[in-house]
């Protein structure tokens, strides 16, 4: 499934990039590095609320940066592979009740869905690398369930930017069974985001996302009123696998390169008695 | 006279005896046969039912579920469905007809499209009680589809059972 990038504006005047005119030109010959470095990843995995088989909502995080320096610019992500443990299905949970179809998310933004197809939302921060630096621009991210992919879950994340790259994006991802340990896996392609002519596309920094109930609302018909509701979120297990569990994904970058990072919840403690 | 009395009386004889055993010959063979087909009709029982199941708990990994099902017998079922994922599925089930009860253990593939998880696959009856404790069978169709917004259930069995 191919990525689908709207870029609706790039924006060089104001206050999201601030270099002179006469500079720009000078400025977009000296481009921040992307080329080669050696990306680095961390993942963040939390649940909320946290108790054993009750319904609970993901919490991702993940941070992308470069080897050796603050605040380098990591080549461009092309795909994020995400692993969630066994016995934490989708299936067992009332999110994603309808189905988005990319043509209407992208047509329309979120309000060409329904309530009851978003299944957690969340924000990236992305660069923007014109002139000698990396603009940071922030992006909001939506998950919704899509139409399957071959028989297997389809996830729709959906990005909206403003300045200085007004773009929408859509993530299609494919939610499918792993096998073993990891039990399913959340694989998604990203789109390459282009800036200006010639330069280097936009980088992804971090990713902060939320899957589950949290501020989620969906609504249903009962005796022909509408009613409003929070849905079930994707119920953890009854007990703890060995070990906690594990996350982890794969990340790979427009330079080639992969990076794993990996996350565990550990296993919450024993009551006090 | 006599000679022919005795052929006659031979042929009297002997005549009754081919048309017994030609009888026997021809009857026995379908005889048996009828008794194996009733015998075998008697240890075969048909198994198409519908069900319709209700969650009991909270949704999870695992769904268990009670209701109802009605076709070629009715009474009540209880079906546990374990290892539900997107794509693939493993069930067991108690259903309690007339006389008894009869367990199995399904497989299945599944597709989920918005709210609806459609299954399908194969089932083995694992065994029973009453009338039903020598149960057995394979390769048995199950089917159906679970309602996410409810976790409400409709199951279809199909196949035959061996008693």
């Amino acid at each position: 499934m191919r990525p689908i990038t709207r870029i609706l504006a790039v924006v060089l005047s104001g206050a999201a990039f601030a270099a002179p005119p006469a500079l720009l030109g000078a400025a977009l010959t000296v481009l921040p590095a992307t080329a080669q470095a050696a990306e680095t990843a961390t993942l963040k995995v939390g649940f909320s609320p946290y108790r054993l088989g009750r319904s609970t909502t993901l919490k991702i995080a993940l941070n992308l940066g470069v080897a050796g320096t603050s605040d380098g610019l990591p080549s461009p992500v092309t795909r994020f592979d995400m692993r969630i443990p066994a016995d934490m299905e989708l299936i067992g949970s009332s999110l994603g009740l309808a189905i988005c179809h990319p043509a209407a998310l992208l047509a329309e933004g979120i309000d060409g869905c329904s309530p009851n197809a978003r299944i957690g939302y969340g924000s990236a921060e992305i660069k923007v690398p014109v002139g000698p630096e990396a603009v940071p621009e922030a992006a909001g991210i939506d998950a919704e369930m899509g139409p399957p992919v071959d028989g297997q879950i389809g996830v729709l994340l959906y990005a909206e930017a403003g300045a200085p790259v007004a773009a929408q994006l859509i993530f299609p991802g494919v939610l499918s069974e792993g096998g073993g340990a990891a039990g399913q896996s959340l694989d998604t392609a990203v789109p390459l985001i282009p800036t200006l002519p010639g330069a280097p596309d936009i980088s992804m920094v971090s990713m902060n996302l939320s899957l589950g109930p949290d501020q989620l609302t969906y609504y249903e018909q009962v005796r022909g009123r509408t009613v409003a509701y929070r849905p079930e979120g994707i119920a953890l297990p009854a007990s703890c696998p060995r070990g906690g569990f594990r996350f982890s994904s794969d990340i790979s970058f427009l330079d080639g390169s992969t990076v794993r990072a990996a996350s565990t919840v550990p296993c919450p403690s024993a009551p006090r008695r | 006279m006599g000679r022919y009395v005795l052929r006659a009386r031979g042929i009297q004889i002997w005549l009754p005896l081919a048309l017994s055993v030609g009888a026997i010959a021809c009857v026995a063979p379908s005889g048996a046969a009828a008794g194996r087909a009733k015998a075998v009709a008697a240890r075969t029982q048909s198994f198409n039912i519908n069900s319709t199941l209700h969650l009991i708990g909270h949704p999870g990994h695992v769904l268990n579920e009670q209701g109802t099902f009605s076709g070629t017998q009715s009474g009540t079922i209880a079906i546990r469905f374990t290892s539900v994922t997107s794509t693939s599925g493993e069930a067991t089930f108690t259903a309690y007809p007339s006389g008894g009860s009869v367990s199995g253990r399904t497989t299945t593939k599944g597709e989920v499209v918005g709210a609806h998880v459609y299954f399908s696959g194969s089932m083995n009856i694992t065994g029973g009680t009453g009338k039903w404790a020598h149960a057995s069978g394979r390769g048995l169709g199950f089917s159906g589809v679970v309602d996410r917004r409810s976790f409400h259930a409709t199951t279809h069995m199909t196949g035959t059972i061996s008693l």
